[in-house]
């Protein structure tokens, strides 16, 4: 039985060739988006959870809370990973900091050759034992162990050393500070929440800051702190720990603003938005916006099959007849009828398998990931796909099987074909795929406008023609030098330093002002700078001055503060805050200048009171920012080469631009806002085809009826006006449902962003002509091919 | 100048091997107010005669001059145009509009022409009563016996007052005393000036026509006398 029925599904795929063509090209597409997401979202789930005892291990993090202008750090002060597993050596097996100057770059001496190396990170010696990070070379219980000593990624060491044994040779860091390689580890995995290059025994550290620092220091935070606990309940009794340990260490000012949590390493890589992080996270959200994708252009496929399979039903009305003439009973043709249909999208499902392997490197250009195919195999998503596919198949024929078993043998056999019925149900399909496409072009063209904005916003700074480059200590107290011989070039405009990149990140600094008691301090966000900062970045100052070079005091007595610091102050006008005091640990400083608020950082954060502060020494400033003559681009990076040659011949000359810089902050979103387009418009070309095909056969069971009109004298206008007013009015219905659904959906989405557009109603009516072009497209290749056609032609009645 | 001439009209048909000549070379002239009747073999070409005489077909080679002007290469727009504003067409099978009522039917070619709403009400209303279906006006064509399903189709055909009807067997799917009941409304129509061409394949019908011509193979036979 089973073969018959086979034999029978496979000829009728063959009978309509372009309807077979139609249904499977629909679903192909459909199961390979689906299959694409998947494998992305199977990596995006993946992050960290191959380290050895992921599920109880956690980053600490604290949060300093001073009246909402302190900070959420996602790394620590020194000595809290190591106190905790002393204080609490029975929850927690081991604690691995990471720390790296809050430098992304170093330079490495080997042997006579110089590189600047990212992700080089000084770590404890237990690292290996949290993290997965598999030894090519080297003992990992002992590998950092001592001072002085660097385990390299495989890449790297092939890199410094070619194909000659690493182990023991010795390389440079920055202050001359000589490393052994005592360790070769393969490449640390891409799914992973960061990717170091090179690892450094913690204990050399000493080198730079001797041994009190690291262990007295409970103000500065800026090590990562991994915990890794005993056993699953250890954490909770470790949290209900925090508060006393914090009274216990932290020093007065800080105690009873500081607050830590816990982050599963698993969830760094969705979760985190913290401040100082390894790198730029995704977004849970993201996931769920693609998810949500994977499922409309499911349902979208499913809905193109249901409906073509019930509008042919016409065409096998005969099939039935004879078969149930011949005893078949009911519930044998709706199983024949599912096979047929899920014989089809398993069909589907196998092409798609292999239409993903063409794919596959497009997606992974277009989503910036490293997709293997091989990797398909690992999870889940084959199984996903192929039991999706079923069930896919399965809802999909399950209306046609009933619609279809149900004919009467003796009318579909006398009068050999069925009458067209209203169809309700496949109208209402009709709309509803309708409804999930044109929400999907608002939404594309939605968050296509909003992430223009944020990257085209003004950010109250011009971040174009600024080179930065990362200093070296010994460059610092040479910057005034540095400066005057930069100036002496005519392509250069001007010079300055800062202790973090303007519109990327900051740190926080403590302040006393107004009434606050001598000794206590709130954080504030700042930016440490000189006098050029304002001049250098096109800051605008609406009262008072700027730091000024000839009044030897502002560098202990004077700060710059944004227009948000006065309001939320209560100072009242700009002109009324200035002189106001801003005490510092380094001096009695007070408000010079207020500036016009700018973004300095991403534009995913509201603007919130902001410092500009000098601080002799310049013990924090970490780059120089250098504002180049606008088409002076190469003269001036040469002239700033022969400064940077002169000055620190033993540093490799390396810069950045700023625009590119701030430009990286929207990777993420860039990204998102592709796979956005890129899924909608397979939803959107799905939706159309399956319109084309629904359409073609519309028009065939009207054939005759059209025959009659244009007999009696029908012109093309009007049978146009006739054969597009059903799927014309279905889709101006969809759009009635599709507009406030989409300003519903995209507004709350708008609301989630600190700067946003209004939601754009241009946008609807884009979508509406879209949709109206594509319905109206999918169906003028029948149309003008009834209207050419000979009317005798439709209405053979011999 | 006769009302229809058409000289060496040729129409080939091909099904994959076979070619079938259904006109070949057929010349014919019909006057005005001539009921003609085209009888002959089932395939003899009378069907396909008729329909590029509505001009539903065109021929392969051979001139078509209907009221003077030569049609024979006309594309489907312009003989549309001069179809509806001419021709009324009878069918077999009726060819009525399931989804429309017996009034609707009816008044579909006035819609095409343009006519103004309260005067195709006015005609509609009219061919009713002439066609007997007054109190039918409102029923679908299912619900109608096959003689009512074909006098609603007469009256379509006739509601633009065409120069000419097409009847393709109008009593073919008819009993015999449904089908006495639409010629004897043909002779009416005949008797009151309007030109026929009815192809049939009864002899009793062809009876009704003033003249009779009969096909064989895509070729006129004789031309024949009426009575």
């Amino acid at each position: 039985m089973w073969r018959s029925y086979l034999k029978t599904a496979w000829r009728n795929l063959w009978k309509a060739p372009l309807f077979t063509l139609i249904n499977l090209s629909g679903l192909i597409t459909a199961l390979c988006s689906f299959a694409l997401i998947a494998l992305y979202l199977q990596d995006e789930y993946s992050y960290d959870r191959y380290h050895h005892d992921y599920e109880n291990t956690y980053r600490l993090w604290e949060e300093l809370d001073f009246e909402g202008a302190g900070e959420r750090s996602s790394s620590m002060q020194f000595p809290v990973g190591p106190a905790l597993l002393n204080d609490y050596p029975h929850l927690i097996e081991d604690v691995v900091r990471f720390f790296n100057f809050q430098k992304p770059i170093y330079t490495i001496k080997v042997e006579d050759q110089m590189f600047n190396q990212e992700k080089v990170f000084f770590t404890d010696t237990g690292v290996f034992k949290i993290f997965n990070w598999p030894l090519l070379a080297g003992d990992p219980e002992t590998a950092l162990d001592k001072p002085q000593s660097i385990v390299l990624d495989s890449e790297l060491a092939q890199k410094f050393f070619g194909n000659e044994d690493p182990i023991g040779k010795e390389l440079i860091i920055e202050r001359g500070v000589p490393l052994k390689v005592t360790g070769i580890m393969a490449p640390v995995p891409s799914q992973t929440h960061f990717q170091p290059k090179a690892l450094i025994s913690f204990s050399t550290l000493a080198a730079y800051f001797g041994p009190d620092l690291q262990a007295n220091n409970w103000v500065w935070n800026p090590a990562w702190t991994y915990i890794h606990f005993k056993e699953q309940g250890a954490k909770a009794e470790l949290e209900a720990q925090f508060p006393s340990f914090i009274q216990k260490y932290y020093p007065d000012f800080m105690r009873d603003q500081t607050e830590f949590s816990l982050m599963p390493i698993a969830d760094i890589h969705l979760e985190s938005h913290l401040e100082y992080e390894l790198e730029e996270n995704h977004h849970r959200s993201d996931l769920y916006i693609l998810a949500t994708m994977a499922l409309i252009i499911l349902i979208i496929a499913i809905i193109n099959f249901t409906n073509l399979a019930t509008a042919r039903s016409t065409g096998r009305a005969r099939e039935v007849g004879v078969r149930k003439t011949l005893g078949a009973n009911r519930s044998q043709l709706i199983q024949q009828f599912l096979g047929e249909s899920i014989l089809q999208s398993l069909m589907a499902a196998i092409i798609s398998l292999g239409l993903l392997a063409l794919v596959l490197p497009l997606f992974n250009s277009l989503a910036q990931v490293n997709l293997a195919y091989a990797d398909l195999w690992k999870g889940p998503a084959p199984y996903v796909l192929l039991s999706t596919s079923i069930l896919l198949g399965f809802l999909a024929g399950l209306y046609p099987a009933f619609y279809l078993s149900a004919f009467e043998p003796q009318l579909v056999l006398k009068g050999g074909a069925v009458k067209r019925g209203k169809n309700l149900l496949g109208k209402v399909l009709v709309v509803f795929q309708f409804v999930l496409s044109a929400v999907l072009i608002i939404a594309t063209l939605t968050v296509n406008e909003q992430f223009s904005f944020m990257q085209e916003k003004d950010l109250g700074f011009d971040e174009e023609q600024v080179v930065v480059m990362s200093t070296k200590p010994k460059l610092i107290p040479q910057i005034e030098a540095i400066r005057a011989e930069l100036l002496k070039s005519p392509n250069i405009e001007a010079f300055t330093v800062m202790n973090d990149i303007i519109g990327e990140d900051h740190n926080v600094f403590e302040y006393n002002y107004g009434g606050m008691p001598a000794g206590q301090w709130q954080y504030l966000p700042t930016l440490v700078v000189n006098e050029d900062f304002v001049k250098t970045m096109g800051l605008e100052i609406i009262a008072g001055r700027d730091l000024n070079r000839d009044i030897k005091s502002d560098d202990t007595a004077a700060v710059l503060v944004n227009e948000t610091l006065v309001r939320e102050m209560g100072w009242g006008s700009p002109e009324e805050a200035l002189g106001q005091r801003m005490t510092t640990p380094r001096g009695r400083e007070r408000v010079v200048g207020v500036l016009k608020d700018f973004h300095y950082v991403s534009l995913k954060e509201p603007i919130r009171p902001f410092v500009l502060d000098m601080i002799a020494g310049g013990f924090w400033i970490q780059e120089f920012a250098i504002r180049i003559k606008a088409g002076k681009t190469e003269a001036a990076l040469a002239d700033l080469k022969e400064v940077w040659q002169a000055f620190a011949p033993e540093f490799p000359f390396d810069y950045f631009f700023l625009e590119d810089r701030l430009d990286r902050l929207y990777e993420n979103q860039d990204t998102l806002r592709k796979l956005v387009a890129l899924f909608s418009l397979i939803a959107l070309i799905i939706s159309a085809i399956g319109l084309f095909a629904l359409s073609s056969l519309s028009i065939a069971q009207r054939t005759k009826e059209i025959g009659i009109r244009k007999i009696l004298g029908a012109e093309a206008p009007q049978l146009i006006q006739l054969l597009s007013k059903e799927f014309l009015s279905l889709v101006i219905i969809a759009l009635l449902i599709a507009s406030p659904l989409s300003y519903w959906l995209l507004n709350n989405w708008l609301q989630s962003f600190a700067y946003h557009i209004d939601f754009s109603w241009w946008n609807v009516a884009l979508a509406a002509i879209l949709a109206l072009a594509i319905a109206l497209l999918s169906m003028s290749y029948h149309l003008t091919k009834v209207l050419r056609s000979d009317p005798v032609q439709s209405i053979r009645y011999e | 100048m006769a009302f229809i001439e058409i000289k060496q009209l040729t129409k080939t048909y091909r099904m994959e091997e076979i070619e079938t000549t259904a006109l070949n070379e057929v010349s014919l002239r019909i006057e005005k107010g001539e009921f003609l009747a085209l009888m002959g073999p089932s395939g003899c070409g009378k069907s396909t005669l008729l329909n590029v005489l509505g001009m539903l077909d065109k021929a392969d080679a051979g001139s078509y001059t209907f009221g003077g002007e030569e049609v024979a290469n006309l594309n489907e727009k312009k003989r549309s145009i001069l179809r509806k504003n001419n021709i009324g067409f009878v069918f077999q099978s009726f060819n009525l509009i399931d989804e429309l009522s017996v009034a609707e039917n009816i008044e579909l070619p006035l819609i095409y022409t343009k006519e103004p709403a309260n005067e195709r009400k006015a005609k509609v209303n009219a061919m009713l009563e002439r066609m007997g279906l007054a109190n039918r006006a409102k029923h679908y064509p299912q619900q109608l016996s096959g003689g009512q399903q074909q006098r609603v189709a007469v009256g379509r055909a006739l509601i633009t007052d065409p120069h000419i009807i097409l009847a393709d067997e109008p009593t073919g799917n008819l009993d015999s005393a449904h089908g006495d009941e639409v010629m004897k409304l043909l002779q009416e129509l005949h008797e009151a000036g309007t030109t026929i061409v009815m192809v049939t394949h009864s002899e009793h019908d062809a009876q009704y026509a003033s003249r009779i011509l009969r096909l064989h193979d895509g070729m006129i036979l004789q031309p024949s006398a009426a009575n």
